[in-house]
């Protein structure tokens, strides 16, 4: 607060001086080309001092001028000069209104090319000439390269990293930071989110196709204005907006997924108009995207916190169809030049169709050692649609007030499986055969600690080692693994006779979240050509939930003459067969025939609903032995922010400054549940219960986040820029959840929340250097420093929970991390190469970090959990004449995800090392665009994504100790794109 | 083969014994693996075993998974009679086979018996099993195990009793069923302490005087790395405890392995006199049945198990305790070891106990302090002392005892 006392009685000084100061002659006006406002272009009056740039929507206001005969001028690369002569009388307050640029038509090239161009160009102003560090991608690039959603577009700027699901980007974090650390917003906002598995604040972005987005502004260094929770950074999606003229827009493709051996096909179009009073705009975008998606993967669960045998091995492949339905509107009503009031609509629905295939052989299990297969279903169904309504009211040139209410709502759950109508049982379901009792011949004989050990020794036990783990030298090699057993009675060989059903199970997930309302204003006043002032606040009430459970079938053996198992061979069953290159090609292709037999994946809900007459379902709920296993995977809550904040913009000269401070207040409410100490008996059920009771928490916080950026224009060229910023990060709701822990199911992991979680912040200091060359690109190499405080990481804590033996770990503030780094980016054409291959470019940008985190109870200090070291983008880019071509690789380097900090009473930690401790591996993406436009009407494109189809990979301790490794397969497409 | 003792004056002692109602605690703790019973401390089991008839050489002889086997230990026949052979249940013949809960119904309709039990199959999927009340706790929920139990034991008419214990089995898969594991031992521990409960509950009974319990308590499977199901020792080499109204104090030792899934006939198996898990259900028919027309034997439920109540219940008020000077017996875990060693022997005097260390040239090279001395056990920390080969010489009553460990 102390700042505060500071800040604000010289804001209100400066404010009230300006009315007293009298005010001379003004002049203002719109900066346009023929597709609309061209932000950041540099106005310069000849021959005086006065010269700005123009704000994002194109405007720019001088005043304080003295009566007289003036020349306006505006040099933009790509455009011709634009100079327009005016007088101003004494107290005159001129508008220019609307003054377009022309294109510059060079004679050699189809228009569609310089047309891009300029777009491309308008980008780089906006980077050049932002008073932060940020990095900006238009609608045009993102229609060049092959986006399928939001997040694509952003895996080329620096230092952007995204995660993938299933090939498709989904999260996004820059500068190798934790996901969380990076803020993401739609025209400002930041959107709920509602995902599937992860309970966190960072948006999942495959439900917001790439065709919604305009621009994209990617901000390194904050400003007070923009909302917290990015230490990281924030990516603003600005949604297409409404359009100066009319529009329309196509674009058709058809693709094919070379992994999954089936089609994929887009549809997007655009519609705009504005009324002939110019007074009413809108515009209306739709898109449509159907692809196939297939992966081959394999997961290894190991056995446990002392030696690294596998309890499990899975081999898994995927096959679904996903569907993306969306809409966007934008509408705009132009009561005068001074006052304007428009509204926002988004909806996006996405039906993920997956089929999944588990054979999965266990070594060490309580139903001794098997294969079981695993048949899966699930229609994940997600769900985001909300927008805003806005006013926006210039009082007089140089106050302008802006109003904002939004609202989003963000939903996931599964959908119509088993049952064809809304029923509470539905979720992603499970059916699992297994084989009869086998017996594994592929062990070796080791110790606890898997060392060797003498075979006669009885305190030695049969495991599974893989690569260098065994002691003996036996060890799989990591990537071909291949699992030797024999049958105990029977037959050697199964067949589908062999495989009884075990159980089928759905798990059961709503999630949704809702942002009602947001509320926003903003007063932006210019006491002078040098000094801009803003004040405004933000308020959101957040409220969502999140209900997992489980719904369990038996076949009931206990009904006369229902003794005899299912098996595999009463019902339609396939051979396994593989219509590609073999399962894991990349690998090898070791696996073909190995597989068993499934259950014919069209009959699953069938087989389920036609039997149900002979099964005991068996649902989650207070009288359920494992209840205490998932009474506290639900959860509600509410939270309310709120951020106030002051700011001021000088500049002079040759420097620029935007400084202030923001308010950020936090008060959520949590509930989730617990089970008491108190038993109950139910007489019906003969079932003694923990009675569950409901944990309600509430906290509050407060930050007061300064920041500065500060901006030295060197030359024309050549910006020199420092900033600091203190920010913050909110612990997301799985992570603050009282009660009891949340089950983590399928890795058969708990995870507790922890109410008194503090939340993260950050001291972030910035030093960047920026060359351009005008229409041509840019070079920059940027430093950067965080200072962190109360990091959030997940900790493997107990060894187990001693009720149901599930690894149990939960979440904690580190105490004081840092991370620093720096990035390097190029953006070049190679013009000075002759001929053809002047149209050749490069787009590649780098960024280097490095971390250091304090764990309890480690000797030494250790990079910090989910900070990527390295990223990398190198982009090879051609445009000649009619065409346009790009070769992009994109890599990620391996970072820490999780530290193993089991310990026991009377020992300590278990591991001092990170050789029990979760790491995602390297990945690295490559993709190839081509297109040709006949003219600046139409164009027909090819592309292909994941070329070098590199896995996903996570592993433990050592790289070739994988955890998962997951291959998706390149993908092509053949597109048209039409601009009428 | 103690059985044989004295079956010529037991009739006349049953006549003076039957007007006390006899009653039945089976304790079962899932996948306590035997090696790991005698290292950890469990002090409640320990005093059964001390009063009890008992041994660690109880071979699985079928699939060491829980459904099948808490399936044998509660209907008295081995897997291909009762049919399970897996968790799922598939193939149970209950309805030929049924818990001895059931046969025990059938001729005393009286009975009062309840199961207390955590893991839901064993309950769920078990039928014509004739409990009056089948009660399920939350999983790995020992204390509430506890709980239900202390209730149902304050009901006067309660005749039998089945208490479950997971906990157990359930570290044993998250981290290691391993007698060096100490997560495995901390669970073996918590549960000897409920045990320790439950007894305590039991011995509260108002009439506990004048009634005859005998508790049987026993594991389903060994485990293995952090699995069941196999045929390897540690799986398949099973304990039980059976302790009746008056100390027996006897351990069954010496027999010999009849290989896993050594099923053609288990006649056979039984005919060798070894005991088996199929033992607890026939000897639980015997307590209940005993002083009455009731035939535990009955030739037509063909019942694979045999009964030890001979063995670990005396018919008569006062013992017979003219034993016989026994070899005094002793057992170290783990050897080799690092840090510490377990020594386990009998000491059914409670005499005074002196350990010492000596290296391979004789020299005493250990002073130590042990903290943790228990009727038949104590706890060594060997942490000082270096690599290599020593001699533990323990002095019970006045005899001497050697036996050679490693330190690695």
């Amino acid at each position: 607060m102390k700042y505060f006392k500071f800040i604000l009685p010289t804001l209100i000084i400066v404010f009230v001086s300006n009315f007293i100061l009298t005010q001379t002659s003004s002049v203002q006006g719109t900066v346009k080309d023929r597709r609309g406002v061209i932000p950041s272009a540099k106005v310069i009056i000849q021959n005086t001092e006065f010269k700005t740039i123009c704000d994002f929507d194109g405007k720019f206001y001088f005043k304080g001028m003295n009566a007289g005969t003036y020349t306006l001028t505006i040099d933009l690369t790509g455009y011709t000069i634009f100079e327009k002569s005016f007088s101003l009388s004494k107290d005159e307050n001129l508008n220019l209104g609307d003054l377009f640029l022309k294109e510059i038509q060079e004679l050699n090239e189809v228009t569609v090319t310089t047309y891009a161009k300029t777009s491309e160009n308008k980008a780089l102003y906006l980077v050049k000439n932002s008073p932060t560090v940020v990095t900006v991608v238009s609608s045009d690039i993102i229609a060049k390269l092959p986006n399928r959603n939001a997040s694509d577009v952003v895996a080329r700027v620096p230092g952007a990293s995204i995660t993938r699901n299933k090939g498709e980007g989904s999260n996004i974090s820059l500068r190798g930071t934790p996901l969380d650390w990076t803020a993401t917003f739609l025209n400002g906002d930041r959107l709920p989110v509602a995902d599937e598995e992860n309970a966190t604040r960072s948006f999942e972005f495959e439900i917001l196709p790439a065709d919604m987005i305009e621009y994209v502004f990617v901000s390194k260094s904050s400003t007070p204005d923009m909302e917290s929770d990015q230490i990281g950074g924030s990516i603003n999606f600005l949604a297409r907006n409404t359009v100066q003229e009319k529009t329309f827009k196509l674009n058709v493709a058809g693709g094919y997924n070379l992994l999954a051996n089936k089609p994929t096909g887009v549809f997007n179009f655009l519609v705009g108009n504005v009324s002939k009073n110019k007074k009413l705009s809108y515009l209306l975008n739709g898109s449509a995207f159907a692809r196939y998606y297939s992966a081959d993967a394999f997961k290894i669960i190991y056995g446990s916190n002392f030696n690294h045998s596998l309890n499990r091995y899975e081999l898994k492949k995927y096959d679904g169809t996903r569907t993306n339905i969306s809409a966007n509107t934008a509408i705009q009503y132009k009561f005068s030049d001074k006052f304007k009031i428009g509204t926002h609509f988004l909806y996006s629905f996405m039906l993920d169709d997956k089929y999944q295939k588990k054979q999965s052989y266990n070594w060490y299990e309580g139903s001794g050692q098997r294969i079981r297969l695993q048949n899966i279903h699930g229609k994940l169904e997600r769900q985001l649609f909300g927008g805003d309504i806005y006013s926006e009211w210039n009082i007089n040139p140089s106050l302008k007030w802006f109003f904002k209410v939004a609202s989003y709502d963000n939903s996931f759950r599964y959908g119509k499986v088993p049952f064809n109508q809304r029923d509470p049982r539905n979720g992603y379901m499970i059916t699992e055969f297994i084989s009869p009792l086998m017996q594994f011949e592929d062990q070796s004989y080791v110790s606890l600690y898997g060392d060797q050990i003498d075979i006669n020794d009885p305190n030695g036990f049969p495991g599974k080692l893989i690569g260098p783990d065994d002691p003996y030298g036996n060890g799989d090699d990591p990537n071909n693994i291949q699992p030797q057993y024999s049958t105990i009675f029977g037959a050697q060989t199964l067949n589908a006779s062999d495989f009884e059903f075990y159980q089928t199970y759905t798990e059961i997930n709503e999630t949704r979240e809702r942002d009602l309302p947001v509320i926003q204003t903003d007063l932006d006043y210019k006491l002078n050509n040098n000094l801009k002032f803003k004040f405004g606040s933000k308020a959101r009430i957040k409220s969502g939930y999140r209900n997992i459970s489980k719904y369990e079938w038996f076949k009931d053996y206990s009904i006369p003459g229902n003794n005899q198992p299912f098996t595999l061979d009463q019902f339609p069953h396939d051979p396994y067969t593989d219509n590609r290159n073999g399962f894991l090609a990349p690998l090898g292709s070791n696996y073909d025939g190995q597989f068993y037999p499934f259950l014919d994946p069209s009959i699953l809900s069938s087989f389920l609903i036609d039997s149900s007459y002979l099964m005991r379902e068996k649902e989650m709920n207070y009288l359920n032995q494992e209840y205490r296993q998932w009474v506290g995977s639900t959860y509600s809550y509410k939270e309310l922010q709120s951020g106030t904040y002051a700011m001021a913009d000088y500049s002079t000269g040759k420097w620029s400054f935007v400084g202030g401070a923001r308010l950020e207040y936090t008060r959520f409410n949590q509930v989730s549940d617990t089970l008491t100490d108190e038993l109950a008996f139910d007489t019906l059920s003969g079932n003694q219960y923990n009675v569950p009771k409901s944990i309600e928490v509430e906290r509050d916080y407060l930050f007061l986040l300064p920041s500065v950026n500060a901006t030295y224009r060197m030359t024309d060229n050549i910006n020199i820029r420092a900033a600091f910023s203190e920010s913050m990060k909110r612990p997301n709701f799985e992570q603050t959840k009282p009660g009891f822990a949340m089950i983590k199911y399928n890795d058969l992991v708990y995870i507790f929340g922890n109410p008194n979680l503090k939340p993260t912040y950050a001291f972030n200091y910035d030093l960047a250097f920026e060359y351009f060359w005008p229409g041509k690109g840019m070079f920059s190499v940027v430093g950067f420093y965080k200072d962190v405080y109360n990091h959030i990481f997940t900790v493997t804590t107990a060894d187990v929970d001693p009720a149901s033996g599930i690894l149990v770990k939960k979440y904690e503030n580190a105490s004081n991390s840092t991370v620093y780094g720096a990035e390097v980016t190029l953006i070049r054409k190679f013009d000075f190469l002759p001929g053809f291959l002047s149209g050749l470019g490069t787009n590649s940008n780098i960024t280097i970090s490095d971390s250091r985190m304090e764990i309890p109870g480690r000797p030494n200090k250790q990079k910090m959990t989910e900070q990527t070291p390295l990223i990398y983008n190198l982009g090879l880019v051609y445009e000649y004449k009619k065409w346009n071509a790009r070769l992009a690789l994109n890599y990620i380097g391996k970072h820490l995800k999780e530290v193993n900090l089991a310990s026991l009473v009377g020992i300590g930690l278990l591991h001092t090392d990170d050789d029990f401790d979760t790491y995602v591996n390297e990945t690295y993406n490559l993709d190839f665009q081509i297109s040709y436009s006949w003219n600046k009407k139409g164009s027909v494109y090819f592309e292909g994504m994941n070329l070098l189809n590199a896995a996903e990979r996570r592993y433990i301790g050592k790289e070739w100790r994988h955890l998962r490794m997951e291959y998706y397969g390149p993908r092509f497409q053949l597109g048209l794109r039409l601009d009428i | 083969m103690k059985k044989i003792v004295s079956i010529g004056f037991l009739f006349f002692i049953t006549s003076l014994w039957a007007s006390q109602p006899r009653k039945v605690l089976i304790i079962g703790i899932d996948g306590l693996r035997t090696d790991a019973l005698q290292q950890a401390n469990t002090p409640n089991l320990d005093a059964l075993i001390a009063s009890g008839f008992y041994t660690y050489e109880s071979w699985h002889e079928g699939i060491t998974v829980s459904g099948p086997s808490w399936s044998t230990i509660m209907c008295g026949v081995e897997f291909p009679k009762h049919g399970v052979t897996s968790n799922s249940y598939s193939g149970s013949n209950y309805n030929n086979y049924p818990y001895f809960t059931k046969r025990a119904k059938e001729c005393l309709p009286d009975l009062y018996q309840v199961q207390i039990v955590q893991w839901a199959p064993m309950s769920d999927n078990v039928y014509n099993d004739a409990w009056d009340q089948k009660i399920k706790v939350c999983d790995g929920c020992g204390a509430n195990s506890v709980s239900a139990a202390q209730t149902q034991l304050q009901n006067a008419n309660l005749d039998v009793m089945f208490v479950y214990f997971d906990e157990c089995d359930l570290t044993g898969h998250s981290t290691g069923f391993s007698p060096l594991n100490p997560a495995y031992i901390n669970a073996i521990q918590t549960v000897d302490g409920h045990v320790g409960s439950i007894m305590n509950a039991l011995q509260s009974r108002p009439n506990y005087a004048q009634e005859d319990w005998i508790v049987l308590i026993t594991t389903d499977h060994g485990g293995i790395g952090t699995g069941h199901g196999g045929n390897t020792s540690t799986e398949r080499k099973i304990w039980w405890i059976g302790s009746g109204n008056y100390p027996v104090a006897n351990q069954l030792t010496g027999v010999s392995d009849p290989g896993s899934y050594a099923m053609g006939n288990h006649n056979d198996v039984t005919a060798l006199g070894n005991p088996s898990q199929a033992d607890i259900a026939v000897t639980a028919l015997d307590h209940l049945f005993r002083g009455t027309e009731c035939d535990p034997f009955n030739p037509i439920w063909d019942l694979d198990g045999q009964s030890w109540l001979d063995s670990l219940h005396v018919e008569a008020p006062v013992g017979i305790s003219e034993n016989k000077p026994k070899e005094i017996s002793i057992k170290l875990f783990p050897n080799p070891t690092t840090d510490f060693l377990s020594v386990w022997f009998e000491n059914e005097k409670n005499e005074t106990i002196i350990p010492l260390i000596y290296d391979q040239l004789g020299n005493q090279v250990m002073d130590f302090k042990f903290t943790n001395v228990n009727l038949n056990k104590l706890n060594i920390d060997i942490n000082k002392l270096a690599k290599g080969a020593y001699y533990l010489t323990v002095n019970i009553g006045g005899n001497n005892i050697t036996r050679l460990f490693t330190v690695e």
